[in-house]
């Protein structure tokens, strides 16, 4: 099974591997990563279709006047 | 298997949105009356034939107390009613739509409006609108139907109740 | 010692998928500017409002069905190989389906491609949906046939080195990328049926002259069977790359392993059921078929939504590691320097701004409001056109030195082109949406009409006539850069032997993935009865009343 092909990550020799790229400056295993970031954009999201949706629906679409009504 | 706490969240967030938009579109198909095309149940015509059906006299009908039909051939490239010669049609009355072509698809669009349908040969499309004031729309075929398809276009013209008279409507008896 | 030097005949074969998709990419793209001039009257000297459609033709086909599946087959044949640790089981049979894929497009292209030339006999002037009685030269649809059957071979390919690597591997979890490669093709299965009956029973029959006549509805209901399925043939490789790239790119790793394989089993089951959701305005869908669409449709939302949340946390897990903080500032830690990630990250951006209107466009009453107008081109633009595009340009800046082993030429370029994209297409596609909003039809060599005048909701006609014009311009502008990087790479990049091409495993790994969700059979199954109980009853009724009938004559394109 191969989704790592470096060296520096053994899955058997330790718990987590140690990711060496440039820019990383700390190693975040499982356990202490929560994504509070996603949560927080994913909620601005989630808003943004809640309200976009209801003002497209009710002020763009059923605010004019001449629809199918049957 | 883990899914993290906040992940779980996002999961019940969605089903909630989701759930409120069919809650909506439900709401405004039952309650707002605001419907799609073809609620009846579909009728087909034979394209090759339809000089031996209503549309062979393209036009408006009175059906009842303020109620209207109108049938419509939707062909390359125009629209019978509609093009050359304005559709007019009654302000307040509950017009409906049957329109079918002999050819190829086409759309039918009211510009600016809800009125959005599929033009199939074939098939009749019906529909029922009603106009709660006077003006002008302009009439899209937005389903491509050849080379002059942004050609083809037409005009409904709606009018005060009291300027709608018997000149607008096809002598069916003939 | 990277992937063309552990697996030169995959590496080969990959190359060649993506040289055939990127010259689709190049005309169709030039086509779409081309197109974005001539419609918006800035400049209509290049065609004919005529051959606007035969243009119109090969802008959709070669990136909509070419681009896409070669494409997809170039990437998923590396994720594959290099997952599996093994070549593919025979090359001739690989080969032979890149070269079915190849005449069939070139068939195809032809047929179009003869509509622009003066009295040619020759042409298929028909659209990316090819509605029938408008009929094309019967090279376009055996070409499109050939295209279509070649993915099969192609797929099957992948799932050969499956079951050899699960003979020798009998108690493992799918590797991840071809655990996302073969769910993509069980979906692609069961979802082409539609445009393969279509094709060989109806159109090939008919456009050769064996049938006069033909009903449309049938048709049109087979091609859309497989035609809201496809968007997810083009997308779930997108995916693919969000899953298993991006996380590294952003510095960090995947957080769910899991929830990846929950989400391609989401897209197997409902990608193909719920194809009336292109049929709300017609007439022969009952309105039961298109009330379970509209239900089946915002649950398909869901799988969408959750790879929002597992991609992002991935890449703020790489930002984190990168020293990023707070509730939102965490963004500015991502390497926004980076070519490939700055494709990656902005293609979701807009991403998110192109599934709001797919939701409006799904949720059938409101439909009405902009079915068939140009709102549905500005919505596709940011989903195929660039959360799906501009991913695999941007996968490309990472993945062709693995398949050359040369290192990317011009990086400064490679880093504007992305930007250029993003803001070429916020321009063009906003305004299609607002356009949309007006009543402007999609589809057309000339929006305007005499009778009558578009109101705007919001700006003015004129503003947004350049927007689109603009915006189309810019949008060519980044493909020439992508261009320039991607030969230039090609042909003169550094032979390097220290190619970056190392992926994380994930964060919550495939061992914390429950067994059941590898089970292929399962999961097929279900999708096939969910087909079955959305399409046999109105297909039958189509049927009964005759294939053909009640028929209209052809009218050739």
């Amino acid at each position: 099974m191969s989704d790592s092909a470096s060296p520096a990550s053994d899955p058997h020799a330790s718990d987590e591997p140690v990711m060496e790229q440039e820019g990383i400056v700390e190693n975040i295993s499982l356990d202490d990563f929560n994504p509070t970031g996603t949560l927080a954009v994913a909620g601005m999201y989630f808003l943004l279709l809640l309200v976009l949706y209801v003002l497209l629906y009710f002020v763009e679409f059923a605010g004019r006047d001449v629809n199918i009504i049957g | 298997m883990h899914i993290h706490r906040f992940e779980k969240i996002w999961i019940g967030l969605s089903l909630f949105l989701i759930a409120c938009f069919i809650g909506i579109v439900m709401y405004g198909f039952a309650v707002l009356d605001l419907k799609v095309p073809g609620i009846e149940e579909s009728e087909t015509v034979d394209p090759l034939t339809l000089h031996e059906t209503e549309f062979a006299m393209p036009g408006t009908r009175q059906v009842g107390d303020n109620k209207y039909e109108v049938y419509m051939v939707a062909r390359q490239f125009l629209f019978m009613p509609g093009t050359g010669q304005p559709l007019v049609l009654p302000e307040g009355a509950e017009v409906k739509f049957h329109v079918t072509s002999p050819d190829v698809l086409h759309g039918l669009h009211l510009a600016g409006t809800n009125v959005n349908v599929t033009v199939v040969p074939g098939q009749v499309s019906k529909f029922t609108t009603r106009f709660s004031e006077p003006g002008e729309y302009g009439m899209i075929c937005h389903e491509y139907c050849g080379p002059a398809h942004h050609t083809m276009e037409g005009l409904i013209k709606v009018v005060p109740k009291s300027e709608f008279d018997s000149q607008y409507l096809v002598d069916a008896s003939r | 010692m990277t992937f063309v030097d552990r697996y030169p005949n995959a590496a080969r074969v990959a190359k060649a998928n993506l040289i055939v998709a990127f010259a689709a990419l190049g005309i169709g793209g030039l086509f779409g500017t081309v197109q974005a001039l001539h419609r918006t009257d800035v400049f209509r000297g290049f065609i004919t409002s005529v051959q606007y459609y035969d243009v119109l033709t090969g802008h959709g086909v070669l990136l909509a069905l070419v681009f896409t599946t070669f494409f997809l087959a170039g990437i998923y044949t590396w994720g594959v190989t290099r997952t599996l640790e093994r070549e593919p089981e025979n090359l001739t049979f690989t080969w032979s389906w890149f070269w079915m894929m190849t005449i069939g497009t070139v068939m195809a292209a032809v047929a179009i491609l003869g509509g622009l030339v003066p009295g040619s006999s020759i042409s298929a002037a028909v659209l990316y949906t090819f509605y029938p009685p408008l009929q094309g030269h019967p090279l376009f649809y055996i070409g499109a046939t050939l295209l279509v059957v070649g993915s099969w071979l192609a797929g099957w390919d992948w799932f050969k080195s499956y079951w050899s690597w699960r003979a020798e591997h009998p108690d493992e979890s799918i590797p991840l990328q071809t655990y996302m490669t073969l769910f993509t093709m069980l979906m692609w299965y069961l979802s082409s049926i539609g445009i393969a009956l279509e094709m060989v029973v109806l159109l090939i029959p008919w456009s050769l002259g064996f049938v006069q006549n033909i009903d449309p509805i049938l048709p049109r209901t087979l091609f859309w069977y497989t035609g809201h399925a496809i968007v997810y043939f083009w997308l779930l490789p997108a995916y693919f790359v969000w899953y298993s790239i991006l996380p590294k790119l952003s510095g960090g790793r995947l957080f769910s392993d899991a929830l990846t394989r929950i989400v391609f089993i989401f897209f197997l089951l409902l990608s193909t059921p719920i194809g009336f959701h292109h049929q709300y305005a017609d007439p022969e869908i009952a309105i039961g078929y298109k009330m379970w669409a509209v239900v089946a449709t915002l649950f398909i939302v869901l799988p969408s939504l959750i790879t929002a949340f597992t991609v992002i946390s991935s890449m703020e897990h790489g930002a984190r590691q990168r020293g990023g903080s707070g509730y939102f500032s965490w963004m500015g830690a991502l390497p926004w320097n980076r070519p490939a990630f700055v494709g990656c990250a902005l293609a979701g951006i807009m991403f998110a701004a192109g599934g709001f209107s797919g939701i409006i466009n799904a949720s059938l009453n409101i439909d009405m409001l902009i079915h068939n107008t140009i709102w549905v081109p500005g919505h596709f633009h940011l989903t195929v056109g660039t959360a799906v595009a501009l991913t695999f340009m941007a996968v490309t800046y990472w993945l062709l030195p693995q398949l050359t082993g040369r290192e990317l030429k011009y990086n400064k370029m490679a880093l504007a082109q992305p930007y250029t994209w993003f803001i070429g297409m916020t321009l063009m596609s906003n305004a299609m949406h607002r356009e949309g909003l007006a009543g402007v039809p999609r589809r057309t060599a000339e929006p305007e009409y005499t009778g009558f005048a578009y109101e705007a909701p919001f700006g003015t006609m004129a503003e947004m006539k350049w927007q689109i014009a603009i915006g189309g311009v810019i949008l060519f502008v980044s493909l020439v850069m992508f261009f320039v990087v991607i030969v230039a790479s090609w042909r003169n990049g550094e032979k390097s032997g220290t190619i970056d091409d190392y992926l994380p495993p994930a964060l919550s790994g495939p061992e914390q993935s429950p067994k059941i969700l590898d089970n292929m059979k399962l999961w097929m199954g279900i999708a096939i009865l969910l087909c079955i109980l959305a399409y046999t009853l109105p297909l039958a009724e189509m049927v009964m009343d005759g294939l053909f009938y009640p028929g209209a004559p052809p009218s050739p394109v």
